[in-house]
Order: structure tokens, then sequence, then C-alpha cells
């Protein structure tokens, strides 16, 4: 992993350590929307949801247009699919390496029941 | 958020910078602990597939340190460490886990803490790594 990587995944993860962050890009998941749309069901005003929204985009999860004076939200798929990709990678580690560990315990168990029989 | 790997159990929650893995062994407690307690054991699991240890140092005390090099087929090293915070034998184990390279081993590493549970022969691992940097 390179240090641009290692960046982008700790604003990735921090962006996304947020109940509310998370619920928005729940939310833009189903498309496009206006931030006094993504405001509505948070019952935040809208400085404060701008607030998350400049959070989301710094990570570069989601990109904002300037049309008039909408600003419409999008989510970016591919930096959420490499956080994904990062959280399968640990999951990968620890499942790997577990399943080994069954089959060593395996082994250490038939050796100390051979053990057992010796004495 | 929870998701199961194989007979692996993953949990995020939402409030707080953690992650909870559950995994149940056939092999009683103090078995699975000891294969945690020394490189001759941990050699032998930790660690993908196709991944072997290039080299282990590991102090199991508290307060020790550890340091593993894992080297995958292509001759790539990866290097892990830590040191171990509290060993309860054969119930409790908290450890900091750091990836050993830059910029990785600039910040503070993940404390994991590893309880290991037994029933009817079987035991339980809950391991909860908390992530300070998150």
């Amino acid at each position: 992993m390179t240090e641009a990587e290692a960046d982008f995944l700790d604003r990735a993860f921090a962006a996304l350590a947020d109940p509310t962050r998370r619920a928005i890009l729940a939310r833009l998941a189903l498309g496009e929307a206006s931030v006094t749309e993504l405001a509505e069901p948070f019952q935040m005003s809208l400085p404060a949801v701008s607030k998350h929204l400049k959070v989301l985009e710094r990570a570069g999860l989601i990109t904002r247009s300037s049309q008039a004076q909408w600003r419409y939200c999008r989510l970016e798929p591919a930096p959420l699919k490499e956080v994904a990709d990062w959280v399968g990678a640990y999951k990968q580690f620890w499942d790997e390496s577990y399943e080994r560990l069954d089959e060593y315990l395996e082994d250490l168990k038939k050796k100390s029941e051979q053990k057992g029989v010796e004495q | 958020m929870n998701a199961t790997v194989g007979k692996l159990n993953v949990e995020t929650p939402d409030d707080r910078p953690e992650i909870i893995m559950t995994r149940t062994f056939h092999a009683p407690r103090d078995l699975v602990f000891k294969a945690h307690s020394s490189c001759e054991h941990v050699s032998r699991w930790w660690g993908p597939r196709r991944h072997a240890f290039a080299s282990c140092d590991m102090d199991f005390v508290e307060g020790g340190a550890w340091r593993y090099v894992l080297r995958d087929a292509d001759g790539t090293e990866y290097p892990f460490k830590g040191e171990f915070r509290e060993i309860q034998a054969p119930e409790r184990l908290t450890w900091t886990f750091i990836y050993d390279v830059e910029p990785f081993n600039q910040q503070d590493g993940v404390v994991e803490t590893i309880l290991f549970r037994e029933e009817n022969g079987e035991t339980t691992l809950t391991v909860t790594s908390f992530c300070p940097s998150f």
C-alpha cells in the first residue's frame, strides 16, 4: 500500500465513522440529491449538513456539482469499493489464519494424545 | 454491520472505531491459548496461506515486544510488530499491532484484546481491535 492509499483510507474511515454521514451515503446510493433534500430527514440545519458533506467530499466519497444555486451531491462508487476491498483483505487475513489454526490445533491434539499413550 | 467470512464472524459497531471478530475452535482453551504464546506455535498458523515466517521474535511477558516478518511466494516481506500489554493465561490477551512499514508505523498501533472462552470442549475467541486513529 502506498502512502497516498493509506491517507485515502484514513480519510475514508474517518468520514465513515459518523452515523449521519453513513446515512447520507445510503441516501445518495439511491441517486443524486440536493443539500436541502439531504438535510430533510435529519432535522439538521443546512450548514450542519454542509459540514458533513465537506468531510465526505474531502474523503473522495462524494462529488458536488454547482448548477446555479442548487448543489447536487452524488456518490462516488470507486473509493467505497477500495474501503470494502481493504476490509475484505483484513477479514481474509484472519479467516485464513484461523483456518490454519484449526489444522494446527488438530496436530497438537494428536500429539498430546500420542504422548498420553506413550506414558 | 455484521458479516461472516467462512467460520469467522466480523462485526463493526456503529458508535466506536472497533472491529470485533468471533471464531470457534474445536479444541480446549489451554491449547488455543498456548498456540498464541510462542514463535514455535504462532509461526505454524499466523498469516494467510502461501506466506511463511521469515523471522519471529516474541517476548511473551507483559510489556514484552513481538515482531513477525511474513514472506509471500514472490519474496515480498511484510513486517508486523507490537507489544504485549496484558497476559492472563488462558483467558485474556491484549497486544498492540502495527504494520511496521512507513507511514503505518508512525502512528499508534491497533490495540487488540483476545478473549478465550471455553464451553463443551470448544473455545470461542473474541478479538476486539480498537483503532484509535480512526
